[in-house]
């Protein structure tokens, strides 16, 4: 009975904290632009972060050791700087363009200006991180994350030819405007397949103090808390494709977005968007800040964790500041956040290669997991889909800076 | 029991005899001289240590930068290496880790930033 509570939980927990604002701008942009066709794209990144998340949780569980202490410990620190620098920029961009669906939630709600709302947005994670514990904030961040199930009502309520939908499963070439096809298909991919998630998951799974015996209700959860979770980009993408498409909206600009769920819910759908949008951008500005934190004190083997005061672990408190701070500098200075959103979720498909191949190293080596290794289909599904995440990435990426 | 160096020493996590972090063997230092076999000493801990182990051009600016921000200059800090007393995944030293020059830098850390904010 205790283990179904704790399984549903976790389901609970991960379906919650699933949508931010990467997968959503990523899935309504693939709607409004390509109809159905991309939603291969969603569920290929989702399989992948169904394996990977499932590994940092069975690394925590079996070596007691978070992935980035054990990468690290693995390649020794002249390597491990590569994915700490490249990890540790990408999250403060990732949380730049997080803070901008923030704001834009809040110029929703309120009517006020763009601004002022990123200082105000980043005070209010970092006081939750100062004060707050590591099971207030994971398990607060995925209840309130769970209004995003607003968007899979939404996508019932438009009656979607669902075997069309399936077909948008398999992936099939563009028929049109190719370039922007395959560089929607690399940011959803980068969206879904977030690297932060990772150094989160597997520090939480320490925090917790996972052992051996939690390795099979992690596979449940992992599995499970994420079919989900990539279901609700598969609503976005359904939604956005019925409401934008025959109205003939292309989403240039953030707030186009905003209005998706006004024809079907009326005023309340604006509302219940701007709750969305606002929730899952703040749970996960409080995920990457913390993320950021875990990986440079664990790499550098400073005290770690949520669940003491700031001052007894000084460093690692330093470091969300500080990460908080630049990902409100770059909102502030007025980057366009719908760009800045696009352009870090590509650019997370082009480093998830710097990211995965050492992890996944980690993961086959008996030193480290034991018995608990993987197996050869995990390691096939994941240099796969990285490997085409990373190519679709490196060749779109150019393509879409000299287009724009 | 036999000890790599690289794989069980170098880059592990040092923790003081109650079990709190001391940081990483960022360094393992080796004895030598004529009348004696070679002996592994001490565990080095320090910016400089980790500037030494980067190709040459990020050499300058990591010792730089670690001179500048570091609050006793860059010189590496040294744990006694027969002070183990638990040896595996993390590597437990048999000292007092609160007064340790180790965490003079999260010291300082807490007293000149973080002790400042309210609600520390």
């Amino acid at each position: 009975m205790k283990k179904l509570l704790e399984i549903t939980l976790g389901i609970v927990t991960s379906i919650g904290g699933f949508l931010e604002v990467g997968s959503l701008a990523t899935s309504a942009q693939a709607g409004a632009a390509f109809g159905y066709q991309l939603i291969w794209a969603i569920v290929l990144g989702t399989i992948c972060l169904i394996f990977l998340v499932e590994m940092s949780g069975r690394l925590a569980a079996v070596s007691k050791q978070p992935l980035a202490g054990a990468m690290r410990d693995r390649f020794g620190y002249p390597f491990f700087l590569i994915p700490l620098v490249a990890m540790s920029l990408l999250g403060v961009l990732v949380l730049a363009s997080e803070l901008g669906g923030l704001s834009l939630a809040l110029q929703l709600v309120t009517g006020a200006s763009f601004p002022w709302w990123a200082p105000l947005g980043a005070f209010a994670a970092w006081l939750l991180l100062w004060k707050g514990t590591f099971s207030i904030i994971e398990k607060g961040a995925s209840l309130f994350g769970l209004i995003t199930l607003v968007f899979v009502v939404a996508a019932f309520r438009l009656h979607p030819d669902w075997t069309r939908a399936a077909a948008g499963a398999l992936p099939s070439m563009p028929r049109h405007e190719p370039m922007r096809y395959w560089f929607i298909a690399v940011s959803i991919m980068g969206a879904s397949i977030a690297p932060y998630l990772l150094y989160f998951y597997s520090a939480g799974a320490v925090e917790d103090k996972w052992n051996e015996t939690d390795v099979p209700v992690n596979r449940i959860t992992a599995t499970f808390g994420m079919s989900f979770g990539g279901a609700l980009s598969v609503a976005v993408l359904v939604v956005a494709a019925l409401v934008l498409v025959p109205r003939g909206i292309r989403i240039e600009r953030f707030d186009q977005i905003a209005l998706i769920l006004t024809p079907i819910m009326g005023r309340s759908g604006f509302f219940l968007f701007a709750a969305a949008l606002g929730i899952a951008c703040f749970g996960a500005m409080l995920e990457i800040a913390l993320s950021v934190a875990y990986l440079v004190s664990q790499g550098f083997g400073w005290k770690w964790t949520e669940d003491a005061r700031p001052r007894d672990v000084a460093r690692f408190s330093l470091v969300y500041t500080a990460t908080l701070i630049g990902g409100a500098i770059i909102v502030i200075v007025g980057v366009d956040p719908l760009a800045i959103t696009l352009m870090s979720m590509a650019l997370t498909s082009a480093l998830l290669p710097i990211a995965i191949v050492p992890f996944l190293i980690l993961m086959n080596d008996p030193h480290f997991v034991g018995q608990h290794r993987n197996g050869w289909i995990s390691n096939t599904v994941v240099c796969a889909i990285v490997g085409l995440a990373f190519v679709l990435a490196v060749v779109s990426i150019p393509l879409e800076l000299m287009g724009s | 029991m036999e000890i790599a160096v690289v794989r069980d020493l170098l880059d592990k996590q040092l923790i003081d005899r109650d079990g709190e972090a001391l940081g990483r063997a960022d360094g393992v230092v080796m004895a030598y001289s004529a009348d004696a076999p070679p002996r592994i000493m001490y565990f080095e801990l320090g910016a400089q240590t980790l500037a030494r182990r980067l190709p040459r051009p990020f050499q300058g600016v990591l010792a730089w930068l670690g001179h500048r921000l570091s609050p006793r200059g860059s010189s590496p800090y040294r744990l006694e290496v027969s002070r183990i007393i638990q040896l595996g995944r993390t590597i437990k030293i048999d000292i007092d880790g609160t007064r340790s020059a180790a965490r003079e830098t999260e010291r300082w850390v807490r007293d000149h930033i973080i002790g400042r904010i309210p609600g520390s």
